[in-house]
């Protein structure tokens, strides 16, 4: 018994310890956003001599969102075009994207729609075969429900001005805020997400991630690191830390803005969520023990990149951590240190640690000028609680993914526009 | 009853906040997406061809008296409209001027407004304006103040003692003399000089002699799939103390280390080949001796020094401080987490990027004649006379070209 008892107070402590951790993470990153110095990002870079890029638009029955990708990629993207080609990838569909996509290769020579009939299913898969095809130099990928901006191909590009960036993020911006309380909360976690905790990474040259659409890397390094593994449910997190590993950079670009397309049911959110946690951490367990080896990276690199493995897995540790306070409750077990000093703690932590994601929100928010939707904090609540719920049940399934050596198959998220 | 109330009060405060969150999601004021401009684009020369597709669309295109009169351009306007016009000494004007052939202003003139001149311009000393387009020469005198931005479609002379406003643009030469403080500049080329109180005609014989620069062959950086950390090492106490001191100075910079000190560490880092072994590695520093020849882009975690006469056929990246010294030829990218100083003869081929400061020495070359490429630096820029950069400036601090 006393072993067991010796087990759950350990492992309390260590939550709390963790919950501390990225309580300080979330206000560092708020703080610098604030007043800290931020860093220049390559954008006003002018350059004459411009890399070839190569746009791939995976794509999985998308005749909802595929005309308008597609015309925002022939019409309004500005970047050279002999510099400049785009290959759909037709990953398996059954319904009208092969034509919307032929119609567009009709008209311009530099759409090359790549057609998957046949092989493995999924966002890997189609990129690694589309790769093969591509002769950019950089590879930027849009999912099918984004919509670029004109300059967006440029900004992005021009970044692998400098040698040592791998890839590059952009910053996603949903379209379709106000369709419900879910997108409306979704529009601010991404605001937070993206102006306060990519780009204070961005800025404390720690592991800012790449996100796997409105972003692009180098394809002759990721040829080198094998391609994108079929298996694995966030490519892009293995490619940040592939890259970060071997001494590449990731880049976040603050102001190559793209609208997407948010889920508006709950339903297709939390297997959005789960696939997001469950793919996060088949990467943490691949990741984990290189990062602390790796030579490439200094110790603050290796910090945030070990903070960044185990995002996902927090929630699962606050879960386990319920029955196992309450065990230690019921046991008359929970003076684990002075009262008073529980005291102060818990008042502490309930004045500003509970609140430091919101605190993210609201100063991303307040940076991107916006008013009355700050007043929607409170319902975070309620995300919070769904957020641990699906994120817990991804991240148990990611681990067990790699001890059991399942290998998981890619889900696309359900889209929502409507049909013209 | 205590009890109750104090129940009351808790739930009231509990629950306020989600009436509020409620109300925004029932009866929402702010539910928009965030706003992207979907047709931005970076352009050096926006200000100046937003200013004149306004001109062109009210003015130009249709029949416009010559007089004052009040037009509708993005917002109504009094725009003055007329041939060659010559604004007196020690005036201040409130309208936009829309000027069909020469445009000269006198001494301290206040120009509030926007001016469009189809012919050249001569703008007086002391002058104060708003921003200006013209379709042929611009001419800075002394001490001229710019609040917004000025554009040429040709050449640009501006004078010293002027402080240029958020952007300078000219499809031709930019010719800035001494003393010149700027934000952003565009200019084919941009060109600093040592002409004090000389006129046009000999600016542009010294720009012509400027020109005339033979430039050394352009080699193309090679496609980058790799690069090569020259590695942090060594055990030695290099104490040169004086890092930033002038090229002339003959004392050695690492007067303390001696052969066993210095060792020459390179990495293997992707697929690069790693075969020239020529670094210098100290403790702080890493240098890359005289006279020495890399084809390969390189990486340096500390302060870089690439000594006199140089060929760099690669990227340079530095994380620290780096000394480019004279006459060195980089022919492809620098970019620098620390300060840049490029001493005087050197020839850089691609975009100079710096998180912190540049300082551009004399007869400095950036870029080729028929390349664009960037000089940007976070904090201030400055660059020495008889210097040439084919491309685009950005000091998001001060820019500056020193007396």
């Amino acid at each position: 018994m006393e072993l067991v008892i010796l087990i759950l107070r350990i492992y309390t402590i260590f939550e709390i310890a963790i919950l501390l951790i990225y309580t300080l993470r979330h206000f560092v990153f708020t703080f610098n956003r604030i007043f800290g110095e931020q860093r220049l990002y390559y954008q006003d870079i002018v350059d004459s001599d411009l890399d070839k890029v190569t746009i791939l638009v995976p794509m999985h029955n998308e005749e909802l969102v595929a005309r308008d990708v597609m015309t925002q990629l022939t019409t309004v993207v500005d970047y050279p075009r002999d510099k400049f080609e785009v290959i759909p990838i037709n990953d398996h569909s059954s319904d009208g994207t092969r034509e919307i996509l032929d119609g567009f290769a009709a008209k311009y020579p530099f759409i090359k729609p790549l057609h998957r009939d046949e092989g493995g299913r999924g966002k890997p898969h189609g990129l690694n075969d589309a790769m093969d095809l591509a002769t950019g130099d950089i590879i930027i990928v849009f999912d099918a429900d984004y919509i670029p901006s004109k300059g967006i191909v440029r900004d992005i590009a021009i970044c692998f001005k400098d040698q040592q960036v791998g890839a590059v993020m952009g910053r996603v911006i949903p379209k379709n805020t106000g369709t419900n309380m879910l997108t409306r909360l979704l529009d601010m976690e991404r605001s937070g997400g993206y102006q306060v905790d990519q780009q204070a990474r961005h800025n404390m040259r720690m592991v800012p991630q790449y996100g796997g659409t409105v972003g692009g890397f180098r394809k002759d390094v990721a040829l080198w690191l094998g391609g994108f593994n079929p298996y694995l449910l966030t490519e892009d997190t293995e490619l940040t830390f592939l890259l970060f590993l071997r001494g590449w950079k990731v880049v976040y670009a603050n102001k190559a803005e793209c609208y997407e397309e948010s889920p508006e049911d709950w339903g297709v959110r939390s297997r959005q969520i789960s696939r997001w946690s469950r793919g996060h951490n088949q990467v943490m367990m691949k990741s984990m023990i290189p990062l602390f080896r790796t030579k490439h990276l200094n110790f603050k690199e290796k910090v945030d990149g070990l903070l960044l493995l185990l995002i996902y897995s927090i929630p699962l540790i606050m879960i386990i951590g319920i029955p196992v306070s309450l065990l230690l409750f019921f046991l008359g077990q929970m003076n684990l240190i002075d009262m008073f000093l529980i005291f102060i703690l818990v008042a502490a932590y309930n004045s500003f640690g509970n609140f430091a994601p919101f605190y993210q929100i609201g100063t991303a928010s307040y940076i991107d000028g916006v008013g009355d939707r700050l007043k929607l904090l409170p319902l975070f609540f309620f995300g919070f609680l769904f957020n641990v719920l699906y994120i817990s049940q991804g991240a148990a399934s990611g681990m067990l993914d790699v001890i059991l050596k399942r290998n998981p198959e890619w889900a696309k998220t359900t889209r929502f526009r409507k049909k013209e | 009853m205590l009890i109750v109330l104090v129940i009351f009060i808790f739930a009231l405060m509990v629950f306020i906040p989600f009436g509020i969150a409620l109300k925004e999601l029932y009866y929402p004021k702010d539910d928009k997406p965030l706003y992207i401009d979907m047709m931005h684009s970076k352009d050096p020369l926006y200000f100046g061809k937003a200013f004149k597709k306004i001109v062109k669309e009210n003015i130009e295109n249709k029949i416009i008296i010559h007089g004052t009169q009040r037009i509708r351009l993005s917002k109504d306007e009094v725009v003055e409209v007329g041939g060659a016009r010559n604004v007196p000494a020690d005036s201040k004007w409130e309208n936009i001027f829309y000027i069909t052939e020469d445009f000269t202003t006198g001494n301290r003139t206040i120009l509030r407004k926007d001016i469009y001149v189809k012919g050249g311009s001569v703008i007086g000393p002391n002058n104060v304006l708003r921003a200006i387009y013209g379709e042929q020469d611009i001419y800075l005198n002394e001490k001229c103040r710019v609040t917004r931005w000025i554009s040429s479609e040709q050449d640009m002379f501006v004078s010293s003692g002027s402080h240029l406003g958020r952007s300078t643009a000219s499809l031709q030469s930019l010719m800035l003399m001494p003393g010149v403080q700027f934000e952003s500049m565009y200019g084919l080329p941009i060109m600093t000089m040592d002409s004090s109180g000389k006129g046009k005609t000999e600016c542009l014989k010294l720009a012509a002699q400027l020109k005339n620069f033979i430039y050394p062959p352009r080699i193309p950086v090679r496609k980058v799939t790799s690069w090569r950390i020259v590695k942090q090492h060594i055990s030695v106490n290099c104490e040169d103390g004086n890092r930033f001191r002038d090229e002339d100075d003959k004392s050695p910079l690492a007067s303390k280390a001696t052969d066993g000190d210095k060792k020459c560490f390179c990495e293997k880092a992707g697929f690069a080949p790693c075969n020239d072994n020529i670094w210098e590695v100290y403790k702080d520093r890493v240098v890359l001796p005289e006279g020495s020849r890399v084809q390969t882009n390189f990486v340096s975690r500390k302060e870089l020094i690439i000594k006199k006469n140089c060929v760099v056929e690669g990227n340079v990246k530095s994380y620290k401080d780096l000394i480019i010294e004279s006459g060195t030829i980089i022919h492809g990218d620098v970019f620098c987490e620390g300060d840049i100083y490029i001493r005087k003869n050197t020839v850089l081929g691609g975009n100079v990027f710096s998180q912190s400061r540049i300082f551009v020495g004399n007869n400095v070359r950036i870029s080729f004649p028929g390349h664009v490429k960037s000089v940007i630096g976070k904090k201030r820029i400055e660059i020495d006379k008889n210097s040439v950069i084919y491309g685009y400036i950005l000091a998001e601090g001060k820019g500056l070209t020193p007396w």
